[in-house]
């Protein structure tokens, strides 16, 4: 364990210490903030179903510029042989690069609490959804990281590792609208696209099957990621 | 402390090395010499547990580094070719990291980079981000990053390459102040380090062990005959006969220095100092003795033998010719 937090610790300073981490929070705080600006100054809606699914499209974006260096800046400088060559094995490797870019993306969120506040503040809103809905917000952009984490070990440079990630995030977001219909095809489509979890999250609902879902994507992913990194040593 | 044996590795069909085998006992420096991509940094990744072998095992303190491999890498610090460091952190910081992820206990973690800081020379950039650092200091916090958890074994791959004289000298001193209490692999193409550093050589070429010895044994087994080097003003042929005269000389060379001085190069047989007899008879004669200076055959030639590089029989005088060699 103690690797793991040694790890994370690590890849979340690192975050504040280049500007990437700094561009992401700010591109992010911008356009979450106009979408709840929007909804109720443009649209007059007071509750945050509707920001959940907007933001949904930013972290497409900007999740994949967090997990991008992750393995592949440290291939790349060669930092990684000091790394694997310490009493640390590759599952721990992983888990801990993981769980530094899920303290990274906990904290953009948590400064996203302020909507949910400053709506209780103003009205009387059910605050079911707004715990269900962060949860759900939480797990969504976790599957984001472990996809990009796993391509993150496939090569060395950051940029193809943004790209591939922003590429297979968006054909995940995409099958939802192929699975439009109800032949049992369409509707595996929509099982196995990422967003279709997060409605009931969003409603207020938390589903077993949902939470069943995103965090077997997660770890499955993290397993592969870790076959990956085990892989590329042997090859 | 390590114990290698029939390593191979193969990169597709591409053997880096093949049945590599030899020891190292606890305390002592080993040096792993060869040209590039002869498969040292190889054979050094798969010992420091990167990377499985294709054949064979490596064991450090007796533990398999692919069985065992985390418990292996407790006692080793490795330090790569290219010394590779988050440079977005402190010296500090990354030191502070690298203790924690290798098992410090957390009281004794600032104590222990202050320790290898200041056994690095590091202590003035404590606080500075390594992004900033000269190559010289960062190649001795990549030192400081193998020592920080007092390893039993360092491996150092290519520690003093594209340092200035005066670093690789301090860098040298600072590897030999490790020995006894760490046993230390080193790698390097760079023929004087060996010998001013190590206590036994691995000389590996083409991915095969060529030779495995003590640095002076090498040189004296591959030692066939004693050379003196002189330079003399005088007539170069009744100098040439002369010298040709004296007993134990079985061969003289000349060149031409100008000035009326000429360069001799007298080989004699195996354990016959023919100096004094030399510098008596030019005195006798009256020529103008300049010079007279042993020449022993040094690692170099030892190494261009076993590695088949250029080897020039004969007409080699200098023993601080061509530092590099090439594959």
């Amino acid at each position: 364990m103690r690797p793991v937090l040694a790890i994370a610790h690590r890849e979340l300073r690192s975050y504040f210490a280049s500007p990437i981490g700094w561009i992401v929070l700010a591109t992010f705080m911008a356009f979450v903030g106009y979408f709840f600006w929007a909804a109720i100054a443009l649209a007059g809606i007071g509750e945050m179903r509707m920001w959940y699914s907007n933001t949904t499209i930013i972290l497409i974006i900007l999740l994949p510029a967090l997990t991008m260096r992750l393995f592949a800046e440290e291939r790349q400088k060669g930092t990684i042989e000091v790394l694997m060559t310490s009493p640390v094995t590759d599952t721990q490797a992983v888990f801990g690069k993981y769980l530094g870019a899920l303290a990274f993306y906990a904290i953009m969120l948590i400064l996203t609490l302020q909507f949910p506040v400053t709506l209780t503040k103003v009205g009387s809103p059910d605050r079911g959804p707004f715990y269900s809905g962060y949860l759900g917000m939480l797990l969504f952009g976790g599957t984001f990281l472990a996809v990009g984490l796993l391509i993150s070990t496939m090569t060395k440079s950051q940029v193809v590792a943004y790209v591939g990630t922003l590429f297979v995030l968006l054909f995940l977001w995409l099958l939802a609208w192929v699975g439009t219909g109800d032949a049992w095809w369409q509707k595996l489509l929509q099982y196995v696209s990422l967003p279709t979890h997060l409605d009931a999250f969003a409603k207020g609902l938390i589903d077993t099957r949902d939470l069943f879902f995103y965090l077997s994507f997660i770890g499955g992913m993290l397993f592969l990621t870790v076959r990956a990194l085990a892989a590329w040593k042997w090859r | 402390m390590v114990e290698v044996k029939g390593l191979t590795k193969y990169y597709g069909d591409y053997a880096a090395i093949e049945d590599v085998s030899f020891r190292v006992e606890r305390g002592e420096i080993m040096g792993f010499l060869g040209p590039n991509a002869a498969g040292k940094t190889t054979t050094m990744r798969i010992i420091a547990g990167f990377m499985p072998p294709t054949a064979g095992t490596a064991l450090v303190g007796g533990i398999d580094v692919v069985q065992d491999s985390v418990a292996a890498r407790k006692r080793l610090g490795y330090l790569p070719e290219q010394v590779p460091l988050y440079e977005d952190m402190s010296v500090r910081e990354y030191l502070e990291f690298c203790a924690y992820v290798r098992g410090v206990p957390r009281p004794s973690i600032a104590q222990r980079v202050a320790k290898v800081m200041q056994d690095t020379s590091v202590t003035e950039y404590a606080d500075s981000l390594i992004l900033k650092l000269s190559k010289g200091y960062r190649q001795r916090v990549g030192i400081a990053q193998a020592l920080v958890h007092s390893p039993e074994l360092l491996i150092l791959d290519e520690p003093t390459v594209g340092l200035d004289p005066r670093q690789i000298v301090e860098v040298r001193e600072l590897i030999r102040s490790l020995k006894g209490d760490h046993t230390v692999i080193l790698s390097t193409h760079i023929l004087p380090e060996v010998q001013v550093v190590c206590d036994r050589v691995v000389i590996i070429n083409e991915g095969r062990v060529a030779a495995i010895d003590a640095p002076e044994a090498l040189t004296a087994r591959l030692q066939q005959k004693q050379q003196v080097r002189l330079q003399v003003r005088g007539p170069s042929k009744e100098v040439m006969a002369a010298l040709r005269g004296l007993p134990g000389v079985v061969g003289v060379s000349e060149t031409d220095a100008g000035d009326g001085v000429h360069v001799y190069t007298v080989e004699s047989g195996r354990g016959k100092d023919v100096r004094e007899a030399v510098a008596a008879l030019i005195v006798n004669r009256g020529w103008g003795l300049r010079e007279l200076s042993p020449v022993s055959m040094s690692l170099e030639d030892v190494y261009i033998k076993l590695t088949g590089g250029a080897t020039d029989e004969g007409s080699d005088t200098g023993t601080d010719s061509g530092k590099e060699v090439k594959a």
